[in-house]
């Protein structure tokens, strides 16, 4: 009929309204999809606020020595982080603790100098162990170790990690200099990051700093590692938040041994190109590490980054790297 | 009501619940999705790290060494181990030794006391003697050629090449270098003058700077 509304029945209006509202849900569902506004529901809530983010009493302790790291960098700057050994000749960059420290073998005999030499000068794994291997007895302590440290250094060269390990294991520590022993866990760090074991390597590298904190290849590895353990998605957020401090107090203590800033800025840039920005741990790195290389243009990109890509990092740990990325925002130094 | 109406009505009425039973589905699915990417340490997180990290090459525990002199006939081997050998039964403080391929003497480096093993050796090759020996890059019948051999000590030992070219075996060496290139082994080469001696030092002036080392 031309002209006459139908009216709708009751029932069907019902029915009509329901299909109606679903419907305009279901829009509205998709209209936030296609916008990009669904990211929001994909990603992970906002960081809980910094006290929530410390509550756990797994968390407390590392929170005091987070806390503490940078009210020391806020009092004195890098310079807190700073190395002081108390040798005058540092050489950082030295492979075995003879190369970075004077003296350490003034008691060995002329005999163990002579043999070491020509083990060092052998390019024969089997030669290099059969003149080491009366050193491996000798009556010096540390003889005796640097001897035995050389053997491992000689199956890692060989790509032996396993063998490596055990000898590093079987050594007498006893009257060795903590810088020496230092080299032992370095090596079996190394072996462990062969054999892809990177706990292993994290916490022989830990001994292998605190044994010697002058240790530049140490601390660098140490931080590789560290930076490898951070970008894993699985990690407890003590562990996580541990994992930056001990970056930053390396960043800190290179500054300081490094022979020019270069070296610094390498590390930085590393960690800035090789995560494409994604990790805040690793952006709050090279945000330092080009403060400190003195680039406060790049540090300030990487800075920014650091806000931007959450949810890479557990929830607790990555609100307190957040809230130091948002309070560096200005500062140049 | 007519029948047709009560048939509109009822098929709105799935309609409308599917439509409810889809968004629940959707909801509770992004729910889902949003708790899997809930934070790394999130039970259930990926555990591969989707961007590996690759650090630049400091080789902090070297290949082995092997010396090759490349000459204008080919090339001969530096018997390391010959010397090795004469300095050890020569003993302390002997001053020069004498190998087939020439004189070498074993020093401590530097004036400074550092680690037990610094030294310095000096050699002197015998070039007459080493053209008298050096064997052409091209295999000969039946056997591997210069190139394999390198690449499986390679492989098999860690010893990597390290070419001492002279001026008279530049030809060789190019030809043996485009060879090498790309076979994924570690080689070094230096131009090297008749008239200098070949020098092997570990001391502390090589960790002054935290320069790449082999």
């Amino acid at each position: 009929m031309v002209g006459q509304l139908r009216a709708t029945p009751p029932a069907e209006r019902g029915a009509a309204h329901r299909l109606q509202h679903a419907g305009i849900l279901l829009a509205i569902l998709l209209l936030l999809a296609t916008s990009g506004s669904i990211g929001l529901a994909l990603k992970p809530a906002t960081p809980p606020p910094i006290a929530d983010a410390c509550a756990a009493d797994a968390m407390a302790d590392e929170c005091e020595r987070w806390d503490a790291l940078w009210q020391e960098l806020e009092h004195d700057g890098v310079e807190a982080l700073a190395v002081t050994v108390e040798s005058p000749d540092l050489r950082p960059a030295g492979d075995t603790c003879g190369m970075r420290y004077r003296n350490l073998f003034r008691h060995a005999a002329t005999t163990a100098h002579f043999k070491m030499r020509l083990a060092a000068f052998s390019n024969e794994p089997a030669q290099k162990l059969a003149l080491l291997d009366e050193l491996t007895l000798a009556e010096d302590a540390v003889t005796r170790f640097r001897a035995g440290v050389e053997t491992a250094r000689i199956a890692l060269r060989k790509g032996e990690p396993a063998a490596a390990l055990a000898l590093i294991a079987a050594l007498d520590v006893e009257g060795v200099p903590a810088a020496c022993q230092a080299d032992a866990h370095f090596v079996a760090a190394s072996a462990a990051i062969q054999l892809d074991d990177l706990a292993a390597a994290e916490a022989a590298l830990e001994r292998a700093v605190d044994a010697d904190a002058g240790f530049w290849n140490a601390r660098r590895v140490q931080t590789e590692v560290l930076s490898r353990l951070l970008v894993q998605r699985r990690q407890d957020p003590a562990a996580c938040l541990a994992r930056t401090r001990r970056i930053i107090e390396n960043l800190g203590a290179l500054t300081s041994l490094a022979n020019d800033l270069r070296q610094l800025r390498d590390l930085a840039s590393n960690a800035d190109r090789q995560w494409s920005r994604t990790n805040p741990a690793l952006m709050l790195m090279a945000t330092l590490g080009y403060r400190w290389a003195g680039d406060p243009e790049r540090a300030e990109v990487a800075r920014a980054a650091i806000v931007t890509n959450t949810g890479r990092l557990p929830q607790a740990c990555e609100a307190l790297i957040i809230q130091r990325a948002q309070a560096m925002r200005g500062e140049r130094s | 009501m007519s029948h047709e109406d009560a048939t509109d009505s009822a098929f709105l009425d799935v309609a409308a619940n599917t439509l409810a039973i889809l968004i629940m589905i959707t909801m509770f699915a992004l729910i889902t999705v949003q708790r899997t990417i809930d934070g790394s340490d999130h039970a259930a997180a990926v555990e591969d790290p989707p961007m590996p990290f690759v650090a630049r090459n400091h080789q902090l525990f070297q290949p082995f060494s092997e010396y090759w002199f490349v000459l204008g006939d080919g090339l001969v081997r530096w018997n390391q181990e010959a010397l090795v050998d004469a300095l050890d039964k020569a003993g302390l403080f002997s001053g020069a030794v004498a190998t087939e391929q020439g004189l070498g003497q074993l020093e401590a480096a530097g004036i400074v006391f550092h680690d037990l093993d610094s030294f310095s050796v000096t050699f002197h090759p015998d070039l007459d003697h080493l053209r008298a020996s050096a064997v052409a890059p091209e295999p000969a019948h039946g056997t591997p050629g210069l190139v394999e051999v390198l690449v499986q000590r390679y492989r098999d030992g860690r010893r990597a090449p390290v070419f001492l070219v002279y001026a008279e075996g530049m030809d060789v060496f190019a030809q043996l270098f485009d060879e090498l290139n790309g076979r994924g082994i570690r080689m070094r080469w230096f131009p090297w003058r008749a008239e200098d001696p070949l020098t092997v030092v570990r001391n502390v002036s090589q960790f002054t700077l935290d320069e790449m080392r082999w």
